[in-house]
C-alpha cells in the first residue's frame, strides 16, 4: 500500500516538474537572458589634463526658462538657465531679486521667484572678469485672475 | 521496472495537461509581442498629440507689449517690438488698468491711441495677430542692470552692457536694496548706499517726457 501511494507521489511530483518546465521555463529563460544582456558602456573618462568645454564661457549667460513673452497665472514661477560653472547669477524682477550659483554644469535655477500682476521684465545678470556686468533678459506676464 | 511503468505512466498524465497549457500560453504570448510595435505606434502617437497640446498652450499663452497707434470697432493696432499687430477682442475679453500698483476693471472704449498695453491671447499663426484673452493698460517699465558712470542729486546715469546709457532718478524709488553675492540677503538700502561705479539694477518707468529722467520704482546695488 505505502508503495502504492509512493510511486504515485513520485509521478506526481515528475509530472509536476515538468509541467512547471514547460510552463514558466520559457520565461524563466527569457528573464535570465535580459539579465546576462552586456552592460551598458561606461561614461567616458576625461583625462585630468584635458579640460572638459563648460556649456558657456564666463562672459556668457542664458535664460532657458520662462519663455520671452509667455503669460502664467502662477504668482511664483522658476528660473533656469546656464553660464559658466560656479558663476553667480543675479535674477531681478519687479516682485523679486535672487542669487543663483551655476552648478559643475553651469547650470543655475531659482524658484518661487514672485511676479506681480501685468508684465514683468526679469533679467539675469553675471560680472564678467573684468567686472561688466552680462545681462539677459526675458518678459513673463502674470494673468490677472478673478 | 514494475514500478517505473506506473511512475512513467502518471508523469505522462500530469504532462499532458502541461503540454496543453504551454502550448496556450505560448500562442497568447505571440501577439503580445506582434502588439509590441503597434504599442510603440501609440505612443509615438500620444507623445506627438502632447507636443501639440504643449504648442497650442504655449500659443495661448503669448503676449504683446507696446503702444497702441489705432482703435476701431472692437480691435486696435498695437505697436510692438515685432512690428505692428492687430489686436481682437470679443466678449470673452478682461480689460483691465493697473496704475502704482492698483488694478482696476475698464472697457474696451477705455482704450486709446497711445496707451500701453499688455496682450494675453491667441495667436494666428498666419498673421501673427492676435485674439485677445486679457488687455491690461499700464505704464512701461523697463528693467535696466548697469553701472553708475555720474550720479547727480540721486539722478544716476546707468551704462548697460550694450553700451546704452539711461538718466534715472533714484530719489523716486520706492524700495532700495543692497544684494550680496555671498549670501543671497537682500537688505534694504539708502540712497547713499548707490555711488558712481555701483552695479545697479533698476526697474524704472518714463514718468514725463521722453527726455525726462526715467522714475525708479525699485534699485538694487549689487555688493562687490
Amino acid at each position: 500500500m505505502d508503495e502504492k501511494f509512493a510511486t504515485i507521489g513520485i509521478g506526481v511530483a515528475l509530472g509536476g516538474i515538468l509541467a512547471g518546465g514547460i510552463i514558466f521555463g520559457p520565461k524563466i529563460l527569457e528573464k535570465a537572458k535580459s539579465l546576462s544582456k552586456p552592460p551598458l558602456p561606461a561614461t567616458p573618462v576625461v583625462p585630468i589634463n584635458q579640460t572638459s568645454t563648460p556649456s558657456a564661457n564666463l562672459s556668457s549667460v542664458s535664460l532657458d526658462v520662462p519663455d520671452d513673452n509667455s503669460s502664467t497665472t502662477d504668482n511664483a514661477i522658476t528660473i533656469s538657465g546656464k553660464t559658466a560653472p560656479g558663476q553667480s547669477v543675479f535674477i531681478f524682477g519687479p516682485a523679486d531679486e535672487k542669487v543663483a550659483t551655476a552648478d559643475a554644469a553651469g547650470t543655475f535655477s531659482v524658484t518661487k521667484f514672485k511676479l506681480e500682476e501685468g508684465d514683468n521684465p526679469i533679467s539675469a545678470t553675471i560680472i564678467d572678469g573684468n567686472g561688466n556686468p552680462v545681462t539677459v533678459q526675458k518678459s513673463v506676464a502674470l494673468e490677472i485672475t478673478q | 521496472m514494475k514500478k517505473i511503468i506506473p511512475v512513467l505512466f502518471l508523469a505522462v498524465i500530469f504532462t499532458s495537461p502541461a503540454l496543453v497549457v504551454g502550448a496556450v500560453s505560448t500562442s497568447s504570448a505571440s501577439p503580445s509581442a506582434r502588439t509590441k510595435p503597434a504599442e510603440g505606434k501609440a505612443q509615438e502617437l500620444l507623445d506627438r498629440v502632447a507636443t501639440k497640446v504643449a504648442e497650442m498652450t504655449a500659443q495661448l499663452r503669448r503676449t504683446y507689449g507696446g503702444k497702441i497707434s489705432s482703435v476701431s470697432t472692437d480691435s486696435f493696432t498695437l505697436t510692438t517690438p515685432e512690428g505692428d499687430k492687430t489686436v481682437t477682442t470679443s466678449d470673452a475679453t478682461s480689460f483691465y488698468r493697473i496704475r502704482a500698483g492698483n488694478r482696476s476693471e475698464i472697457t474696451f472704449t477705455n482704450l486709446k491711441k497711445g496707451d500701453d498695453v499688455l496682450v494675453i491671447g491667441t495667436v494666428d499663426p498666419q498673421t501673427t495677430d492676435m485674439t485677445a484673452r486679457e488687455i491690461i493698460a499700464k505704464i512701461k517699465r523697463e528693467n535696466i542692470v548697469g553701472t553708475i558712470t555720474a550720479l547727480k542729486k540721486y539722478v544716476a546715469t546707468v551704462k548697460e552692457g550694450n553700451g546704452t546709457e539711461t538718466q534715472i532718478n533714484l530719489s523716486d524709488a520706492v524700495s532700495l536694496k543692497k544684494i550680496d553675492p555671498a549670501t543671497g540677503k537682500t537688505p534694504v538700502a539708502k540712497l547713499a548706499d548707490f555711488k558712481e561705479n555701483s552695479l545697479v539694477m533698476v526697474i524704472a518707468y518714463v514718468s514725463g517726457k521722453d527726455t525726462d529722467p526715467l522714475s525708479a520704482l525699485k534699485a538694487v546695488v549689487i555688493n562687490k
